[in-house]
């Protein structure tokens, strides 16, 4: 087991690595200067000269690449040209309102969508079963930009139950907070529940069909030992591991719902370092969440290869 | 003549029960009919709407739906509707072509990584980890922004984010056929290595290959409208679904017609996609059930 940890993690921090060149590549190959883009057009030479040293643009780019990855690793996460201060002190608040958004969505759409999926494998071809997965379909074809509008229009505006939009830290004032959180979670969960649902619709009727299954019938166990029990924990195998790669989709949907519900997250942060050519601060965002993505990837194997031991070998 | 005639007869057969699995699902043919009349009122709207897409008329800005605008009008007076409807253009140009970038790229690195092996294989399939770690909307953003806005480029930015799933599929298959005999006799019989690979391995990974292509129709066209709200898709003033979202967000209170009902349109297109995707899937390849 401890070789097949060391084996992933490495292969992880391999994959980071090519993630980070090819994110500073793509970066560096946009025409023009940053610091001219920023400056506009009134800046003089030596303006615009004095700042491209002070951020190290004028430097070759493969000195600026191992520049920039060893002060990722030393902490130094450089220097945002449209903030004006260091990225560190930017990121942690913005990564807390993400995730007081994404870490409620990831538990409900996770309990609720597995639930669903349960009912809809055992009931199957019933009407709730048909319920489930229409809802389920229609949820994956629903953009969450648009059914944020749809609940800001109807919860907000019309039954004038919840805030519009904004941001208040849970710390500052805790009902508040919450208030003006539930619209933002449910839009993000929704889509997740309908993924979940699904698949584990489909992992839990792949199990119901086989010969164990038919076996524990005979010996006259109760079918809901047999669900719950017997065919759950073999159907959470390929559930765990979809859950795992899911992480990213919710990453991307908050920048989405960040903007619908004006949410000063991580999300938000990279549209205005995007639109502003901002390459350093783009590059961390990006990086980290792919980090978050690719380590909740490499959770989901560990796990995976103590559920299953046929995993380790291979 | 029999024989050609016992052909058709086989041939017309086979289009029969293909239909007939394609179709068993009450869904699929509505879906189906959704799909059609969407690629007919695209090619359609010059002749159906009387109105200009982009001609604003200040007469008769953020009006409600009545019976001279089906939908309103937005708030440079354009009427909603026609928008809609030119928006469906965009929606399924980017679709289908950001679709077949991505498969056609897709297949040839996987084709290439699965056949050669060795380093080439270590090196294209590591890139390809490296592009699935970041999500895919996030992936298209910073593509992107590298790349500018506008149609062309959207489409290719959409395409290659999604090339690691279709070079993952291929080089498996690649990988599973290349060590079946009749690749080993067409060896024998002297084929190149270029006519193995394309003829005789590509062919094999094909069909599977198509029906992820139709599962992705729907993601491509929703990553499409998510680009274009954030505006960082199609340029305005050209209709899009999800630009037009994003205007009639400011509008909200004043005529919610002009938010809401672009994304109607986008959740019937992209469902429609889906169902006749998960359709396609059961009727070629049974065996990929729950995997994709």
């Amino acid at each position: 087991m401890g070789r097949y940890i060391v084996k992933r993690v490495a292969q992880s921090v391999i994959v980071l690595l090519i993630v980070t060149l090819l994110i500073f590549l793509v970066m560096h190959s946009i025409p023009g200067n940053p610091i001219r883009l920023y400056l506009g057009d009134g800046a003089t030479t030596e303006q615009i000269e004095y700042y491209t040293e002070v951020f190290g643009f004028d430097q070759p780019v493969l000195v600026q690449y191992v520049k920039w990855l060893r002060g990722i690793v030393t902490g130094e996460w450089g220097r945002s040209i449209c903030f004006a201060t260091d990225i560190t002190t930017l990121l942690p608040d913005r990564i807390v309102a993400t995730l007081s958004v994404t870490i409620p969505s990831l538990v409900i759409s996770v309990i609720l969508g597995v639930l669903l999926g349960i009912i809809a494998a055992v009931k199957r071809n019933g009407w709730i079963d048909s319920l489930v997965s229409g809802c389920a379909n229609i949820g994956m074809a629903t953009p969450a930009f648009w059914l944020a509008i749809l609940f800001v229009y109807i919860l907000a505006l019309k039954c004038k139950l919840l805030p519009v939009q904004g941001y208040t830290p849970l710390t500052e004032d805790f009902t508040l907070g919450v208030r003006k959180l539930v619209m933002p979670v449910l839009v993000l969960s929704l889509g997740s529940i309908a993924y979940y649902a699904r698949q584990t619709r489909s992992a839990m009727l792949e199990v119901i069909n086989q010969d164990f299954i038919r076996t524990a019938r005979s010996k006259g166990l109760k079918e809901r030992t047999i669900m719950l029990v017997h065919a759950l924990h073999n159907a959470l195998i390929p559930l765990v591991t979809v859950l795992g790669m899911s992480i990213g989709n919710l990453l991307g949907g908050t920048v989405l719902v960040e903007q619908v519900f004006c949410i000063p997250g991580i999300g938000s942060l990279l549209l205005t370092a995007i639109l502003n050519v901002d390459y350093i601060l783009v590059q961390d965002i990006i990086l980290i969440m792919s980090l978050f993505a690719l380590g909740s990837n490499l959770i989901v194997d560990i796990l995976y290869g103590y559920i299953d031991p046929r995993i380790r070998v291979k | 003549m029999e024989v050609q005639k016992g052909k058709q007869h086989t041939t017309a057969k086979r289009m029969q029960e293909f239909a007939g699995v394609f179709f068993s699902r009450k869904l699929v043919i509505f879906g189906f009919i959704i799909i059609v009349a969407m690629i007919l009122l695209a090619l359609l709207v010059p002749v159906l709407s009387p109105y200009d897409p982009n001609l604003s008329s200040l007469k008769e800005v953020l009006r409600h739906p009545d019976i001279s605008h089906w939908l309103g009008t937005d708030d440079l007076g354009r009427d909603v509707l026609t928008r809609i409807l030119y928006g469906t253009r965009v929606s399924l140009l980017v679709g289908l072509a950001s679709t077949l970038v991505a498969g056609v790229l897709g297949m040839a690195l996987g084709l290439i990584a699965g056949y050669m092996e060795g380093i080439v294989d270590s090196v294209i399939m590591r890139i390809m980890d490296a592009m699935l770690a970041v999500p895919i909307v996030i992936l298209a953003l910073f593509l992107g922004s590298a790349l500018g806005k506008g149609l062309g480029n959207i489409i290719f930015c959409i395409g290659i984010s999604m090339i690691p799933r279709y070079a993952r599929v291929t080089r498996g298959s690649v990988l599973s056929v290349k060590k079946l005999d009749y690749i080993t006799a067409g060896r024998i019989y002297g084929a190149s290595r270029f006519q193995i690979a394309v003829k005789h391995i590509l062919k094999n990974c094909l069909s599977s290959n198509l029906v992820m292509m139709t599962m992705n129709l729907g993601d491509a066209i929703l990553t499409e409208a998510s680009l274009s709200y954030l505006a960082m898709g199609i340029n305005p003033p050209t209709a899009s679904w999800g630009g037009m979202v994003s205007n009639g967000y400011e509008w909200l209170s004043m005529n919610p017609c002009v938010a809401i009902a672009p994304g109607i349109f986008i959740v019937l297109t992209v469902w429609a996609f889906n169902v006749c995707g998960d359709a396609l899937r059961d009727v070629l390849d049974p065996k990929l059930k729950g995997t994709l």
